[in-house]
C-alpha cells in the first residue's frame, strides 16, 4: 500500500432520508481516502447508499454531519453555486447509460466540458478529435450519441470525463450496460488514461470482477464503508 | 487546488456548444419549434397589425379635422339651423372681431369619390390666418389662389395630388354630387399640397358657392381664433340659439368617442397574445420537461443553475425574435388590411374621416417586437426555473415529477379561485374604468386557468372508477396517461382552454349585440315607410298632407330631428307625434315620469348618453335653444344604438315651443296593407321630387336589414380578429397536444415491443387526444359565458355605455368544442404515425 497522503478525505459523512415519520440512515459515518492516480472500487448492493456517496463527494448532495476534503479544503461549507463551480474544474463524472448529449455529436459532446472550462470552442473541439483519435474512435468524431454502440458511448463518455483533467473521476456502475469484453476494454482505457493524467477514479459497482481491476477495493454495507481486500468473497 | 469562486467565474465560459445542443434540439423537434415559432408571429401580427390600423386611423382621424378646422381656437355654432351669415357681419362689425371666418362642409361625390367640400370665404380668411395641414407655410397661399381662381361660377379648387388622382386637369367642368342634387362645377385651380393625404380629400369652394351646390342659406359654424378677452365678450354678445364652443373640447370629445372602439380592438389583439404566451409557456415547458435527462447531465458537468436558466431563456429568446420579426412583417400587410375596416367603421359610426389612407407608423413595429419577445421570456421564464432545478445525476423519475404535480393541484386551484374572486372584485364597481375591465378579465382567465387541471383530474379520476374493467384496455390506459401526466396535460388543456373561450365570448357578444339590435329596430322602426329629409330640412307641410292623405296610408306620424348645443355638448334631440315611450325602446321609465314626460316636465337620454355624462334620474340637462336656455330633468332612459352625439327625446309640445321655426323632419306611413309598401315608397319618391331639400323614402324592412348591414360591417374587423384568435389557438392547441404525444413515444414503441399492435397504441393516443380536446371543450364553455358575460355587461357598457340583451346562439357553443376536438384529431394524427414507423427493439435497447 502507498505510504502517499490521500489527496481526497472523506471524513465521518452521515446521510439521513426522512420518509414521512420515519428516518432512514443511508450512510452511517463514513470515512476513506483516495490518492492521486489510484483507481478505487466501492462495492455496494443496491440501496447501499453507493449513489448518496457519490452525490455527498461530488457536491450534488450536502451532509448532515462530516467532510469531504479537497487537498485538505473541506467543500461541504460551499454554496450551492461554488459546488457545482468546483465540480465543473475539478470532477469528471462517467455513468452506466453513458448519459451523452442527444444533439451533440461525438466530438462536441467533449469539447463541451472542455469549453465549460474555459477553452475557446474551437480549441475544445481540437482538443476532443484529439482525444477521440486516442481511444480510436477517430472515425466517428462527426457521429451523433445514437449512431454509435454501447461501448463506444462509453468510450466517450471517459473522453468526456476526463478532457479537463479533473481531479476526480467518478464512474457510477460504468459498465452495467456493457458485454464482458467491452467492460473490460472499458476499464482498461479508464485506469490506463487516469493513471497518465494523476487522477484518482472511484468506481461504483455491485460487479466484483469489476471491483478487482480496481487497486484498492471498498465495501459499503448498512451505513459503513470498509477496505477489502482483492480475494475477498461477496 | 483552487477551490471554486475565482477562475471558473472570473473567465466566463464560452456557451458555444450549449447552445449548438439547443439549436439542434429545435431542429429535431421541427413540428414543436415551428408551430411555436407560428404561434407568437401570429399573436405578434395581430398585435402589429391592430396597432398600426388604429394609430393609422387616429392620426387619419386628427388629420380630417385639422385639414377642416386648422388652427382655431373657437367656433360659434347653432345646431340644426346652423349659422345665420347676419351673425358674422355682426360679430366683425359690431365686436370687430377680425380673426373669424364662416364655415361650411358638407360631404360630396366627385367621380365616384367621397370628398369633403369646404365652403370659404376668402376675404376673412386672410385676416383670420388660419394653418392647415398640407398647406405651406404661407397660411393665405390657398387663399391667394382663391383670388385668382375662384368667385365665378361653380368654380372648386383642390390639391395637385387630389385633381390628378381623379383625373382632373385645371379649367375641366365635371358634375359633384350633394344631398342637394348633382350639379356641374369647374376645377378653377390646384395648389401643391405638402401632405398630400392631409388634402387628397378635400374641394374648396367660396363660400357663397358652397352654399348653392348645398342649397343652404346659413352657415354650419363661425370659426374664431381667440384670445381670453375677446371669447368673454362672445359670450355676451351671443344671440339665442348659438353656442361658442372650443375647438379642443369639441374635438377631444369625438377623440373620445372613438377611443372606446380603440382600446377594444387593441384589447382583442392582445388576448390573441396571451394565447399565444400560453402557447409558449406550454411549448417551453415541454422542452424543459424532454430534456430533463439531458439538463441533469448539463449539471452534473458543472452547468449552474443560473447557466440553465440563461440557456433556456435565450432560446426563448431567440425564438421570440425570429417569430416576432416575421409577426411583425405580416402585421405590416395583415395592418393595411385592417385600416380599411377600422376606418370605415369610424366613418359609419363617428366621423366622417376625409383621410382613409394607411398612415404608416414606425413605432406600432418596434412595440410588436419589443412585445413579441417581452412576453416569449416572461412566458418562458417559469420553464426556466423549472429548467434551473434541474438536479444533477440523480434524475429524479417521471412519476416522482408527476406526484409532485398532482400535489400541486388543489394548492393551484385554490391560487386560481383567489384570482377569479380578485377579478370579480374589480368588476364590481359598476362605474370602473375600461382597463380595471380587462385587468379583471385577465384576472379570471388566468384564474379559471389554474382550476382546469384539478377539475381534468377529477373528471378523469370519475370516468376511470365508474368505468372500471368495463373500458377497453386502450381507452383505460389512455385515460390514465392524460391522468397521471397531468402536470403537462393540465397545462395543455387550460392552454387549449383559453383559447377556446375567446371564440366563444367574443362570438356570444357580437351576437347579442346584433340580436339586441333587431330587438331594437323592431321597437323603434314602426310603421311601413319613411320619409325623411337628408340635410336639416324639415318635411314640406304641403308633403304632409299628401301623405296623410293617400288611400294607402292608415296613419301618417311626424318625428322631429335636430342637432343643439347642451351643457353636455353638443346632442341630437327628438320629439315624436305621440306618446314617447311607444316609440322609443324604453330601459327605465316610472308610471309618474312616463306622464310627466307626456306634460313636458322633462326629457328623456339615451343610454350611452347617461354613461357617457353619468346621468341619473332627476339630474338636469340644459339645452341651448332658438328662444333660450331650456333646463329640464331627466326622467328616464331608452336604449339607443344608433351613433352620433348624444341622443335626447322631448314631448312634441316642448320641442315646438322651443324651436318655433322647427317643422317635422320625419313623417312615418302606416300602410292599410303592408305588402303596398314598395309601391307607396317609389310612389312618395316622385312626389318629393318635385319638393326643394334633399328627401329620402324607405321601407321600413329595407332600412332594417341596411342597419344590419351596417352592423355586419361595423364588425367586420371583429370577425377577422376573432378568426385569427381561433386560429393562434389552433396552432397552440396541435403544437402543445403533439409535443405532449412526442414525448411519449419511447413508452408508445415499449407498448409496442411488449405487444400492442399499431392500431391500438394509435387507437390509444388518438382518444387521449380527444379526451383532452373533450375536456378543453367542455371547459372553455364556462369560461367563454362568463367571458361573454363581462365583455357584454362591463367592457361594452364601459366602453359604449351599450348594454344587450344576453342570448346563447348555440352554434358558437358548437363551433368552439368543434375547434377543440378537431385541433385534438389533427394533433392524434402525427404521433400516431410515427407510432408506426417505430421499431420496438430500438426502444427496448434504448431502455
Amino acid at each position: 500500500m502507498s505510504s502517499e497522503p490521500y489527496f481526497i478525505q472523506v471524513d465521518n459523512l452521515v446521510r439521513c432520508y426522512r420518509q414521512g415519520e420515519l428516518q432512514q440512515s443511508v450512510l452511517d459515518g463514513v470515512s476513506f481516502g483516495l490518492r492521486r492516480g489510484e483507481t478505487v472500487a466501492l462495492l455496494g448492493r443496491s440501496g447501499s447508499g453507493k449513489s448518496t456517496l457519490l452525490n455527498l463527494i461530488s457536491g450534488i448532495d450536502t451532509t448532515d454531519t462530516g467532510r469531504v476534503l479537497f487537498d485538505g479544503q473541506d467543500l461541504t461549507g460551499l454554496s450551492e453555486q461554488e459546488r457545482t463551480l468546483f465540480r465543473r474544474r475539478h470532477i469528471g463524472f462517467i455513468y452506466q447509460f453513458f448519459n451523452l448529449i442527444p444533439s451533440l455529436t461525438a466530438a462536441e459532446n467533449i469539447a463541451l466540458v472542455a469549453e465549460l472550462n474555459g477553452a475557446s470552442a474551437s480549441a475544445a473541439l481540437s482538443r476532443a478529435q484529439d482525444a477521440l483519435h486516442d481511444i480510436g474512435l477517430g472515425s466517428k468524431i462527426a457521429r451523433y450519441p445514437a449512431e454509435l454502440s454501447g461501448g463506444e458511448q462509453q468510450r466517450v463518455a471517459i473522453m468526456r470525463a476526463l478532457i479537463h483533467e479533473p481531479a476526480l473521476v467518478l464512474a457510477d456502475e460504468p459498465t452495467g450496460n456493457l458485454d464482458a469484453a467491452s467492460g473490460k476494454q472499458m476499464l482498461d482505457i479508464l485506469a490506463g488514461l487516469a493513471s497518465r493524467s494523476h487522477c484518482a477514479v472511484l468506481i461504483v459497482t455491485h460487479s466484483l470482477t469489476v471491483a478487482r481491476a480496481a487497486q484498492r477495493i471498498l465495501t459499503l454495507e448498512q451505513g459503513r464503508i470498509e477496505e477489502r481486500s482483492g480475494d475477498f468473497a461477496w | 487546488m483552487t477551490l471554486p469562486g475565482s477562475e471558473a467565474r472570473a473567465r466566463p465560459s464560452g456557451w458555444h456548444f450549449l447552445h449548438l445542443s439547443a439549436w439542434r434540439y429545435a431542429r429535431l423537434h421541427p413540428w414543436q419549434t415551428w408551430l411555436s415559432f407560428l404561434g407568437i408571429a401570429l399573436g405578434v401580427m395581430m398585435v402589429v397589425a391592430v396597432d398600426l390600423a388604429n394609430s393609422s386611423a387616429r392620426r387619419a382621424f386628427a388629420l380630417s379635422i385639422d385639414a377642416i378646422n386648422g388652427n382655431i381656437t373657437h367656433q360659434i355654432v347653432g345646431g340644426s339651423a346652423g349659422v345665420p351669415d347676419a351673425v358674422f357681419t355682426s360679430l366683425r362689425r359690431e365686436l370687430g372681431v377680425r380673426r373669424s371666418a364662416p364655415s361650411l362642409t358638407a360631404t360630396v361625390r366627385i367621380a365616384n369619390q367621397e370628398l369633403t367640400l369646404v365652403g370659404l370665404d376668402l376675404i376673412s380668411e386672410a385676416s383670420l390666418q388660419r394653418r392647415r395641414p398640407g398647406f405651406t407655410a404661407d397660411p393665405r397661399e390657398l387663399t391667394g389662389l382663391g383670388y385668382a381662381a375662384l368667385g365665378a361660377g361653380s368654380s372648386v379648387l383642390m390639391s395637385a395630388s387630389a385633381a390628378e388622382s381623379m383625373n382632373i386637369g385645371i379649367g375641366e367642368r365635371f358634375p359633384l354630387r350633394s344631398d342637394a342634387g348633382v350639379t356641374e362645377v369647374e376645377l378653377a385651380a390646384t395648389f401643391p399640397s405638402t401632405e398630400s393625404v392631409a388634402t387628397e380629400g378635400l374641394v374648396f369652394a367660396d363660400i357663397a358657392v358652397a352654399q348653392s351646390l348645398l342649397r343652404r342659406d346659413t352657415v354650419d359654424s363661425i370659426d374664431l381664433i381667440l384670445d381670453a378677452e375677446a371669447t368673454a365678450r362672445i359670450r355676451q354678445w351671443l344671440p339665442a340659439g348659438l353656442t361658442l364652443v372650443e375647438t379642443s373640447t369639441r374635438n377631444a370629445s369625438l377623440e373620445q368617442m372613438t377611443s372606446a372602439f380603440h382600446v377594444n380592438l387593441l384589447a382583442m389583439s392582445l388576448l390573441a397574445l396571451l394565447v399565444a404566451g400560453l402557447l409558449i409557456y406550454n411549448t417551453v415547458s415541454l422542452s424543459v420537461l424532454q430534456r430533463q435527462e439531458t439538463l441533469g447531465v448539463l449539471r452534473s458537468l458543472g452547468v449552474t443553475r443560473g447557466g440553465l436558466i440563461r440557456l433556456v431563456l435565450t432560446e426563448a429568446a431567440v425564438l421570440g425574435l425570429g417569430a416576432s420579426i416575421a409577426g411583425v412583417l405580416a402585421g405590416l400587410v395583415l395592418g393595411q388590411a385592417l385600416v380599411q375596416l377600422v376606418t370605415r367603421t369610424i366613418d359609419d359610426l363617428y366621423f366622417d374621416l376625409t383621410v382613409t389612407r394607411f398612415l404608416f407608423a414606425p413605432l406600432s413595429l418596434l412595440k410588436g417586437l419589443g412585445l413579441g419577445v417581452v412576453l416569449t421570456l416572461l412566458a418562458a421564464a417559469l420553464p426556466a426555473w423549472e429548467a434551473g432545478r434541474s438536479q444533477p445525476v440523480t434524475l429524479r423519475q417521471r412519476a416522482v415529477r408527476d406526484r409532485d404535480w398532482r400535489r400541486r393541484l388543489p394548492a393551484l386551484a385554490l391560487g386560481g379561485l383567489a384570482l377569479l374572486a380578485a377579478g370579480y372584485g374589480l368588476l364590481h364597481p359598476t362605474d370602473g374604468s375600461l382597463v380595471g375591465g380587462f385587468v379583471a378579465l385577465n384576472l379570471i382567465i388566468f384564474g379559471f386557468c389554474l382550476i382546469v387541471p384539478l377539475v381534468m383530474y377529477i373528471l378523469l379520476h370519475g370516468l376511470l372508477r365508474v368505468g372500471g374493467l368495463r373500458l377497453k384496455q386502450t381507452m383505460r390506459l389512455a385515460l390514465r396517461n392524460v391522468q397521471t401526466g397531468i402536470g403537462r396535460t393540465g397545462l395543455a388543456v387550460a392552454a387549449l382552454t383559453v383559447a377556446v373561450s375567446v371564440t366563444i365570448g367574443v362570438g356570444i357578444m357580437v351576437g347579442s349585440f346584433r340580436d339586441t339590435v333587431i330587438l331594437w329596430l323592431d321597437q323603434t322602426l314602426t310603421g311601413d315607410v319613411q320619409v325623411s329629409r337628408l340635410d336639416d330640412g324639415a318635411v314640406a307641410p304641403e308633403l304632409s298632407a299628401l301623405i296623410a292623405a293617400l288611400p294607402e296610408t292608415q296613419r301618417a306620424s311626424a318625428s322631429y330631428l335636430l342637432r343643439a348645443e347642451s351643457d353636455r355638448g353638443a346632442v341630437r334631440v327628438m320629439a315624436m307625434e305621440g306618446r314617447l315611450a311607444d316609440t322609443l325602446y324604453i330601459k327605465e321609465l316610472s308610471e309618474a315620469n312616463r306622464a310627466r314626460v307626456e306634460k313636458g316636465e322633462g326629457l328623456l337620454v339615451a343610454e350611452p348618453f347617461a354613461w357617457q355624462e353619468q346621468l341619473a334620474i332627476g339630474m338636469p340637462v340644459t339645452l341651448t335653444t332658438p328662444t333660450g336656455a331650456l333646463t329640464l330633468p331627466v326622467l328616464g332612459i331608452f336604449y339607443d344604438y344608433s351613433t352620433g352625439p348624444g341622443a335626447l327625446a322631448l314631448s312634441q309640445d316642448v320641442l315646438t315651443r322651443y324651436w318655433p321655426r322647427t317643422a317635422p323632419s320625419r313623417i312615418t306611413v302606416q300602410l292599410v296593407d303592408t305588402e303596398q309598401s314598395a309601391a307607396v315608397a317609389q310612389r312618395l319618391r316622385r312626389e318629393v321630387a318635385q319638393y326643394p331639400g334633399s328627401y329620402g323614402v324607405a321601407v321600413n324592412a329595407n332600412i332594417r336589414s341596411i342597419t344590419l348591414d351596417i352592423f355586419d360591417r361595423t364588425f367586420a374587423i371583429t370577425h377577422v380578429l376573432r378568426l385569427l384568435a381561433i386560429l393562434v389557438a389552433f396552432v397552440g392547441v396541435l403544437s402543445a397536444l403533439i409535443a405532449l404525444q412526442l414525448e411519449r413515444m419511447r413508452e408508445y414503441a415499449m407498448l409496442r415491443a411488449t405487444g400492442m399492435t399499431v392500431r391500438e397504441v394509435a387507437t390509444m393516443i388518438g382518444v387521449q387526444t380527444l379526451v383532452m380536446g373533450l375536456g378543453a371543450g367542455l371547459c372553455a364553455l364556462p369560461l367563454g359565458l362568463m367571458m361573454s358575460d363581462i365583455l357584454i355587461e362591463v367592457i361594452n357598457r364601459r366602453s359604449f355605455g351599450w348594454s344587450m340583451q344576453h342570448s346563447i346562439p348555440l352554434a358558437v357553443l358548437a363551433e368552439a368544442l368543434m375547434l377543440a376536438l378537431g385541433a385534438a384529431l389533427l394533433a392524434g394524427i402525427y404521433p400516431a404515425r410515427r407510432v408506426a414507423g417505430v421499431r420496438p427493439a430500438e426502444a427496448l435497447r434504448r431502455e
